[in-house]
């Protein structure tokens, strides 16, 4: 399967990403975010970091970004789109994802593993899942 | 021509950020603020000498990227 990584200005696990991709037997390629086509994909990731900064809010200005069109067009007709981090804010700031992320009611900041559960295999990421982690 | 502009949250919307500075007022003696909120003021020195062209063009900004209308409205509140 083909992938794409987006890279914003400030994003940072962009390569992470990669390393993960090839380790899951992903043909990877990195993409610039103001290009405007992108390559041939099954799936493109938008990856964490700091986009713009943070500057403005999370992910905004990333989202106006030229390679943001052919994004939308990809995940239109069916492709598959993960946003991780920064990646999903930027996705909140488009028009792919409804809702936008408000601060955290009690200002805490949690930074800590936890287990997370599959509540839904009925999609293309989780459909061929048997055991939940 | 500059145009001023403000954003700020929408009436319903919580600003634990506006919170968190009430309360560190409140350590610094500022003891009867009832509440804060913060927003963000924009100056936008637009190539335009009409005002009306000046200010529309930055209503389009604001709607466009400088505002998140799900959460938040603006207002031009000045040209110059």
């Amino acid at each position: 399967m083909n992938s794409s990584v987006i890279i914003f200005p400030g994003s940072n696990c962009d390569r992470d990403m990669a390393v993960a991709l090839k380790k899951f037997g992903f043909k990877n390629k990195m993409v610039w975010h103001n290009d405007t086509e992108l390559p041939k994909s099954d799936l493109v990731v938008l990856p964490g970091g700091f986009s713009y900064g943070d500057y403005l809010r999370c992910g905004s200005m990333a989202s106006k970004s030229k390679i943001i069109d052919s994004v939308t067009k990809f995940a239109k007709s069916g492709g598959l789109l993960l946003g991780i981090c920064n990646g999903f804010q930027i996705l909140t700031e488009t028009e792919l994802l409804p809702g936008v992320l408000l601060k955290n009611k009690y200002s805490k900041f949690i930074c800590k593993n936890v287990f997370v559960k599959i509540n839904n295999s009925e999609n293309k990421y989780f459909k061929n899942i048997k055991k939940i982690f | 021509m500059k145009i001023s502009a403000i954003v700020t949250l929408k009436k319903d919307v919580l600003d634990p950020q506006g919170k968190v500075v009430q309360q560190a007022l409140k350590g610094m003696g500022f003891d009867n603020v009832k509440e804060i909120r913060q927003g963000k003021y924009f100056e936008i020195d637009v190539d335009e000498n009409d005002k009306k062209k000046a200010e529309k063009k930055a209503e389009e900004m604001c709607k466009k990227l400088l505002a998140n209308l799900v959460i938040e409205d603006f207002k031009i509140i000045g040209s110059q």
